[in-house]
């Protein structure tokens, strides 16, 4: 039985411009489609099989972010490990068992500054067309509140905290060859990403035993993207003959989602972590408008369309292992999905989401995500140093990858006084993309962090 | 109609995939949980005394000898030595909230003997006996060979105390590092429309 399906209206436009054998068109969507990827999004093209014409097929799915950006200063000066050595309010979002280990009532704040280079190269009849763009965001990240329960025996505490966990700023802009038009020798791309997901959760922990601690967290997640695409098609003679194209899709997210963990001492140096992080339901609702202007004409062409899916994120299963040797502390985190488990559902039952599923199951990898970092103390004057090192390798195929994503991070924290501190961390890093034919095409990120975090415990 | 049986055979799996880690998280809650926020009144206990723990506080060492094996509020494991030294990592990270002792605590204006946590109240002396000696005045010195003894008369193994001084447990010979200087709280306290597809025009998209 065939499922009926809801066409896409075509742009008023087609006509304007030749229809092409939509080779140029794959190539642009996926090089855009390895582009998002790489800043988090989970991308859906067509596979060429399903490539039925761009007018039905949900081309890219930015399902969800797969980049953990960091919560907390210190966890990411120490590599982004916290799943034993989060010992504040971000414990909420690395392991909720970490909780029980605060002794004190604690007021968490902190910002994040992000500052992204792109820089683009597209290799075309033994020419090079040449892209950059830079993005620069201040924001907060992180709020929270940890309440000790007074105990005879062993620990429970609640906390309650919203933590940005990722960010979709990005900014790309690329030069890209028109061999289809005539009279159109090249385009220029421009493209331009804001928004957040942020998680606001609840939880809480509690001794078992007294080397083993158990915790949980509810979340609600909540979220908005603002992307927009903006392209202009330059005529190799007349000014006037230019087209502009400009794209823009508003997505709102609202979803669930918990964590649960254990951390055990297992000697007085040494202690272990283990959390699952159960799927997490997302809802979406997308406004897409997409205008299409010209010098010559009065007219503009436009569309608009509103969309509903779920989301699924699959299970996160992360490890970690610590040291503490008098000052120095030694920290390591492993972290896995199996991103090809995704699931995507549209609300309306009469819309397939079949192809999205199928290219998911097809292009969408697992990933294991290393994390390291130690800290040194120096007690009298009340200063922490620290550094780390994470590979979070993007769930895609290598077969789009050049380098893949990594961080060196460095950082110190003070103490101050013997009620307050204040930690600072820096992240460099960053990854290299590359078309499906290698040589051809590449883009490469590089991304600096700055996370500054301040805690106060009455 | 075939999506729609997929969704309804994916319905029993996603209750499993909740029952079971909420399944383990109340067992562990529920049964047999370390953790007691009040100790139990037990029969023959002098009920006043009791009603306010002030009896257990002073006795608990008795039955509960295992806390001289897991110092309190850090990882149970060992003090660091520089909390000896610096007792302001030891308040920050270690020491409970509600073995404070606040102005409100006693009947007067604080007194220096209020800061040095003199004469316990209620509230701060709630676990009084095991107080760590990193914050809140001398802590107890160590009588020697590692052996531990408790308020009450009781021994154990791998603390050092005397008398009716705070005890901080430690490993059998190890020395405990106690800085003069930071001997009150006020010295330490300097130091520190239409529904549709999904959008598919991200970039690229020719119309």
């Amino acid at each position: 039985m065939m499922i009926p399906t809801r066409r896409r209206k075509p742009v008023a436009v087609a006509a304007l411009i030749p229809k092409n054998t939509q080779t140029l068109l794959r190539k642009t969507i996926a090089v855009v489609a390895l582009l998002a990827a790489a800043v988090g999004y989970v991308v859906v093209t067509p596979g060429n099989g399903l490539a039925q014409g761009f007018e039905d097929v949900a081309l890219f799915q930015e399902a969800i972010n797969s980049n953990f950006f960091g919560v907390d200063a210190r966890a990411m000066s120490m590599g982004n490990a916290g799943i034993v050595t989060a010992r504040d309010g971000s414990a909420l979002i690395f392991n909720p068992a970490n909780l029980a280990r605060i002794r004190r009532i604690e007021a968490r704040g902190g910002f994040t500054h992000l500052r992204l280079a792109n820089e683009t190269q597209w290799f075309h009849n033994g020419s090079i067309l040449d892209g950059e763009r830079d993005l620069n965001k201040s924001r907060i990240n992180a709020a929270s509140l940890t309440m000790p329960v007074p105990t005879y025996r062993g620990s429970l505490v609640f906390a309650f905290g919203v933590h940005r966990i990722n960010s979709f700023d990005r900014a790309f802009e690329v030069e890209i060859p028109d061999t289809i038009r005539p009279n159109y020798e090249t385009s220029v791309g421009r493209e331009l990403e804001t928004g957040s997901m942020w998680k606001w959760s609840a939880g809480g922990a509690i001794d078992i035993s007294p080397r083993l601690s158990v915790g949980g967290a509810l979340h609600l997640l909540t979220g908005g993207d603002e992307y927009s695409w903006t392209r202009e098609y330059m005529h190799v003679s007349n000014v006037q003959q230019n087209i502009n194209l400009n794209n823009a899709i508003d997505i709102d997210y609202l979803g669930v989602g918990a964590t649960a963990g254990l951390l055990y001492q297992v000697s007085p140096e040494f202690s272990t972590g283990f959390t699952v992080e159960t799927p997490s339901f997302i809802q979406a609702e997308e406004r897409f408008e997409s205008v299409l202007d010209t010098n010559f004409s009065n007219y503009e062409w436009f569309e608009t369309s509103f969309s509903e899916y779920s989301i699924r994120r699959p299970l996160t299963f992360a490890f970690g292992l610590a040291g503490q040797f008098e000052r120095l502390t030694v920290a390591g985190d492993v972290r896995y999905r199996d991103w090809s488990q995704l699931d995507f559902n549209y609300e309306d039952d009469f819309l397939p989401d079949s192809r999205e599923d199928q290219f998911i199951q097809d292009n969408l990898k697992e990933s294991i995500s290393l994390h390291l970092g130690g800290e040194y103390l120096f007690p009298d004057q009340g200063v922490s140093l620290r550094a780390g090192y994470y590979y979070d390798p993007l769930p895609i195929s290598s077969d789009f990858i050049e380098s893949n994503r990594q961080y060196f991070t460095v950082g110190g924290g003070f103490l101050i006084d013997r009620v307050m501190t204040v930690d600072v961390a820096f992240a460099r890093g960053g990854y290299e993309l590359r078309d499906f034919e290698p040589g051809d095409y590449f883009a490469d990120y590089k991304t600096s962090r700055i996370f500054l975090t301040f805690a106060y415990r009455i | 109609m075939a999506n729609n049986d997929i969704n309804s055979n994916r319905e029993p799996r996603a209750r499993v995939m909740w029952a079971a880690p909420v399944a383990v998280l109340l067992t562990f809650v529920l049964v047999g949980c370390y953790t007691i926020l009040q100790h139990p009144i037990t029969e023959g206990d002098n009920q006043q005394q009791a009603y306010h723990q002030e009896y257990y506080r002073e006795q608990c060492i008795d039955c509960h000898a295992d806390y001289a094996e897991f110092p309190y509020g850090f990882f149970y494991g060992d003090y660091p030595t520089y909390y000896f030294d610096n007792p302001r990592w030891g308040h920050y990270y270690a020491y409970p909230w509600w073995w404070d002792h606040y102005w409100y605590d006693s009947d007067g204006p604080v007194t220096d003997e209020d800061r040095q946590g003199g004469e316990p109240s209620r509230k701060a002396g709630r676990r009084g006996s095991l107080a760590p000696p990193y914050v809140g005045g001398s802590p107890a010195m160590p009588t020697g060979g590692g052996t531990y003894s408790a308020p009450g008369g009781a021994r154990s193994k791998g603390g050092s105390s005397s008398g009716d001084e705070p005890a901080q447990p430690r490993t059998p010979g190890e020395k405990i590092r106690v800085n003069k200087s930071a001997s009150s709280d006020e010295d330490n306290s300097n130091d520190d429309s239409n529904k549709k597809k999904k959008a598919g025009r991200r970039g690229g998209i020719d119309p």
